[in-house]
């Protein structure tokens, strides 16, 4: 299977198990024994893509039709596409060595805006055109191109790319992506002897199903300078044809518990990010933090059974022979049954010799008995979110969590042996001032006091990591009206921060703007954005979101370069449009033919009790009116 | 109890690295339900290891792992060494092929064991890259291993600057064998704590010595066989 060539070309690069292939578990299938063909593609380096769990959970479902042969395909290194691009090898599945220019679909999980170049970069690699108006073209011309698509948190926002991908898939994929295949399949038979109709008649096929959302047939209009709204901004979203929504709905899977969950995963021959077993205990969250996108895109919550939960974990780690386990869900510690579950894992896995790892848990009095127990004597770094200095910003942000809570748990934690606090807090957030910055540093001095209280004026080896992150607004949430931080705010926040964090054993980490300030442009851009990340793309840019291949000064080129197409004088100022004005609510945001269920009225008035300082109370304790229960229910 | 098991390991999995190659059997003797000895300490270990690590992109026929089964009467019967390896087989990727098993006599680690290793190592010969090169095997074997010293530039651990080391004593024997269109070389080096010779310092100086402009990444080495110094059964 694998070609002299290939075999070389594998003498030569860095880590050539990521292009291998052959792992344990991977699943086998005579190509030309089934209907359609898919390459699932994670557009990042192998062992990022092999952490995430969404692409299991579909390669299994996929696979375990007949019709579906679906085969992995990821962003090679830029040592390996140096050599592809040098001998024109193409990307390739790393089931069959297939070039994914032969397959039928070619599928994109969205998961981080700053993948954005590499998709490009994937398709590109893959010999096809970027743009899809090129692969019509080259489709109508005879060439077998393949049907490209894309799902994932990302694609709740899919303007960005809606230049270069057929359909999105919106929301939960495990039952959407099947029947979109199969529709494939079955269009492809019924347009056997004209291939040409192909595309239109598999388009009829899924255009009724929720989740679907197929770019070409909506027209986006923007409003002219000198117009009534902001020049630039959306003027109207209008559908092409009738057999597609006016809005799509998210498709969901109502039940958990009974959706498919792979207990056969892939184990990686390489380390990869994460490399353990993994079930998914529950999908939504209740807490309603208001920058987070998460929490309002995944709703309602839906729970997985205990004894469903334990058998999928047991047969996973036999069928893997994983040293570890984890749980999967946006808050550990908020599963119903959280102590049952974790006091039955605990035992099953230690008589396994398993690790196991809960990450996100809240710091109580269980937590803390848990995690004794887990970590023995290795503890690692206890964790805290406060995202927020001051208790006035943690309301606004409707982060439910107090000085008192965290103090208490270090207070615990010192005493249990902990000596690594790790804390998360975010910057730029709306409605923050210089005082929510005094409270970062406040916090960290008196977690440091309280250890000195309890081990004395030496304080022992403890230390306190700080890390801050920038506010980057986010569609489907209260605060995607919102306007972000400049560069410059967030550089001097930085600095204030550095100095007022000069404590003996803090640590202060915060991530790089520039990158943030780009991720806000396409969490929130519209379609023309599509064409600043196409120049960025042809100017070299791809891994984004790696501090080390991250190219600025090409990103700002990209800018300048496409300032006047927008009509503005230059990149600064288009960056401006997106990212530093705050919208107006009766705005048509370029993502509003996607529909999360959350009623927009909800997400003002979320808005509202926001720029009041207003809590919401988790929903568990009561129903909040998000609208999700229109169209399915709760707590299942 | 502790086992020997006989393996091999050719085609893509030769790209996967030594130390990953151990995960991979640490994590098949799980799937296998086969419980190992576990290390005492802090940091519990499974016992096992092998012979010696194989290079990244080599290919072994003669490999060795060695490991020790829990001893635990209360778990009922123990698996005897046939279906362990049975059982282990059905378990392996691709490529990992287990030849056969025995139960290990020596207290010694078989890496403490080992005192050489065969390889082959092919060098493709494009004719522009051919030169000058002789068709006869003892010429080829005069023009090499009839210089005084060979002289390999080695990587040390501690030092940035490779340093030439002598490798002539560590080649136990070399036999070339010449055709139109490759350049096959047997070997046998020096392998193990005691004296150790890597392939890549002989490539290196073949290459040189002949004049042979032949990209590393063309050539194919294969580790035939490790030599114990004690016979293992």
């Amino acid at each position: 299977m694998i070609d002299r060539e290939l075999d070389s070309i594998l003498k030569r690069v860095e880590k050539p198990a990521r292009y291998t292939g052959g792992e344990v578990n991977i699943v086998r299938k005579d190509p030309d024994s089934v209907d359609v063909r898919m390459g699932f593609a994670f557009p990042d380096t192998y062992e990022i893509g092999m952490s995430y769990m969404g692409m299991q959970i579909l390669y299994n479902i996929l696979n375990s039709n007949d019709r579906i042969y679906c085969e992995r395909l990821f962003a090679p290194a830029d040592d390996m596409e140096e050599i592809m691009r040098d001998k024109g090898r193409k990307l390739f599945t790393l089931e069959t060595f297939t070039p994914a220019d032969e397959l039928d679909i070619i599928g994109f999980t969205l998961q981080y805006e700053m993948s954005y170049t590499n998709v490009l970069n994937m398709l590109d690699l893959s010999g096809l055109p970027v743009r899809k108006v090129d692969r019509i073209k080259a489709a109508e011309r005879g060439e077998h191109i393949p049907l490209v698509i894309a799902g994932g948190p990302c694609a709740f926002n899919p303007e960005p790319l809606a230049d270069f991908i057929d359909v999105f898939l919106i929301g939960d994929g495990e039952e959407l992506l099947e029947r979109v295949c199969a529709a494939y399949g079955d269009a492809k038979a019924e347009t056997a002897s004209e291939p040409a109709n192909l595309r239109s008649a598999f388009f009829r096929k899924i255009s009724g199903l929720d989740g679907v959302y197929i770019p070409e047939f909506y027209e986006i209009e923007y409003w002219s300078a000198g117009a009534e709204q902001t020049a630039g901004a959306v003027k109207s979203i209008k559908r092409l044809a009738d057999f597609v929504p006016e809005t799509v709905t998210r498709a969901v899977v109502s039940n958990l518990d009974k959706t498919v969950f792979p207990t056969c995963n892939i184990v990686p021959f390489i380390d990869t990010v994460h490399d353990r077993s993994v079930v998914e205990t529950f999908r939504g969250c209740t807490r309603g933090c208001r920058f987070c996108q998460a929490g309002m895109i995944y709703r309602p919550v839906r729970e997985r059974k205990p004894e469903t939960i334990k058998r999928l974990a047991m047969e996973q780690l036999a069928n893997t022979g994983h040293e570890e386990l984890s749980l999967l869900s946006l808050s550990t510690s908020d599963y119903s049954k959280f102590e049952e579950l974790a006091t039955e894992l605990m035992g099953l896995c230690k008589r396994q010799n398993v690790a196991l790892s809960l990450p996100s848990l809240r710091l109580d009095t269980f937590s803390f008995k848990v995690l004794d127990e887990i970590q023995g004597y290795r503890k690692s770094g206890l964790t805290f979110a406060p995202e927020a200095g001051t208790q006035r910003l943690r309301d606004i942000i409707n982060k439910n969590i107090t000085e008192d809570d965290i103090y208490g748990a270090v207070r615990q934690a010192v005493e249990l042996g902990w000596e690594h606090i790790k804390l998360y807090f975010m910057i730029g957030l709306p409605g923050e001032t210089l005082e929510d910055l005094d409270g970062i540093a406040e916090i960290a001095r008196r977690i440091m006091d309280i250890n000195y209280e309890i081990r004395g004026r030496k304080g022992g080896r403890f230390r306190v990591t700080v890390s801050v992150s920038n506010f980057v607004p986010k569609p489907h949430t209260p605060f995607q009206w919102e306007a972000q931080d400049r560069p410059e705010d967030f550089i001097e926040k930085h600095n204030y921060l550095s100095s007022g964090l000069r404590i003996k054993g803090v640590t202060f980490n915060y991530h790089e703007t520039v990158t943030s300030n780009l991720e806000a442009v396409f969490a929130r851009g519209d379609r023309r954005t599509g064409r600043i990340l196409e120049e960025a793309w042809r100017g070299g840019c791809r891994f984004d979101a790696w501090s080390e291949h991250f190219r600025p000064e090409i990103w700002e080129k990209a800018f300048d370069t496409c300032a006047a197409e927008f009509g503005y004088s230059d990149g600064e100022e288009l960056e401006a449009f997106y990212n530093y004005r705050k919208r107006g609510e009766d705005e048509i945001l370029p993502w509003d033919m996607i529909h999360s269920f959350i009623d927009r009225e909800y997400l003002i008035s979320e808005k509202h009790k926001a720029e009041e300082a207003i809590t919401t109370p988790d929903c568990r304790l009561g129903c909040n009116l998000c609208g999700v229960n229109k169209y399915t229910e709760c707590f299942v | 109890m502790k086992y020997v098991i006989r393996f091999q390991k050719t085609g893509v999995i030769c790209y996967t690295s030594h130390l990953d190659i151990m995960k991979v059997f640490k994590r098949s003797f799980k799937r296998a339900g086969i419980r190992l000895a576990y290390s005492q300490g802090f940091n519990p270990h499974p016992k096992m290891g092998f012979a010696q690590p194989l290079s990244l992109g080599y290919e072994g026929l003669d490999e060795y792992i060695e490991f020790e089964t829990e001893n635990n009467p209360s778990a009922g019967k123990t698996e005897s060494a046939d279906e362990i390896l049975s059982k282990l087989k059905a378990m392996m990727p691709e490529g990992l092929e287990l030849m056969s098993i025995e139960e290990a006599v020596h207290n010694k680690t078989l890496a403490a064991n080992t005192i050489a290793a065969e390889y082959t190592v092919e060098i493709p010969l494009q004719s522009d890259a051919k030169g000058t090169l002789s068709d006869d095997p003892h010429a080829l074997w005069q023009g090499y291993m009839g210089q005084k010293e060979i002289i390999a530039l080695k990587k040390q651990k501690k030092k940035k600057e490779p340093v030439p080391v002598d490798i002539r004593p560590k080649i136990r024997e070399m036999v070339f064998y010449p055709s139109d269109t490759v350049l096959r070389i047997e070997m046998c080096l020096d392998s193990g704590s005691e004296s150790n010779l890597s392939p890549e310092l002989v490539i290196a100086t073949l290459l040189e010595r002949f004049d042979l402009a032949v990209p590393r990444s063309d050539i194919k080495v294969t580790r035939r066989k490790i030599h114990f110094k004690e016979i293992l059964t």
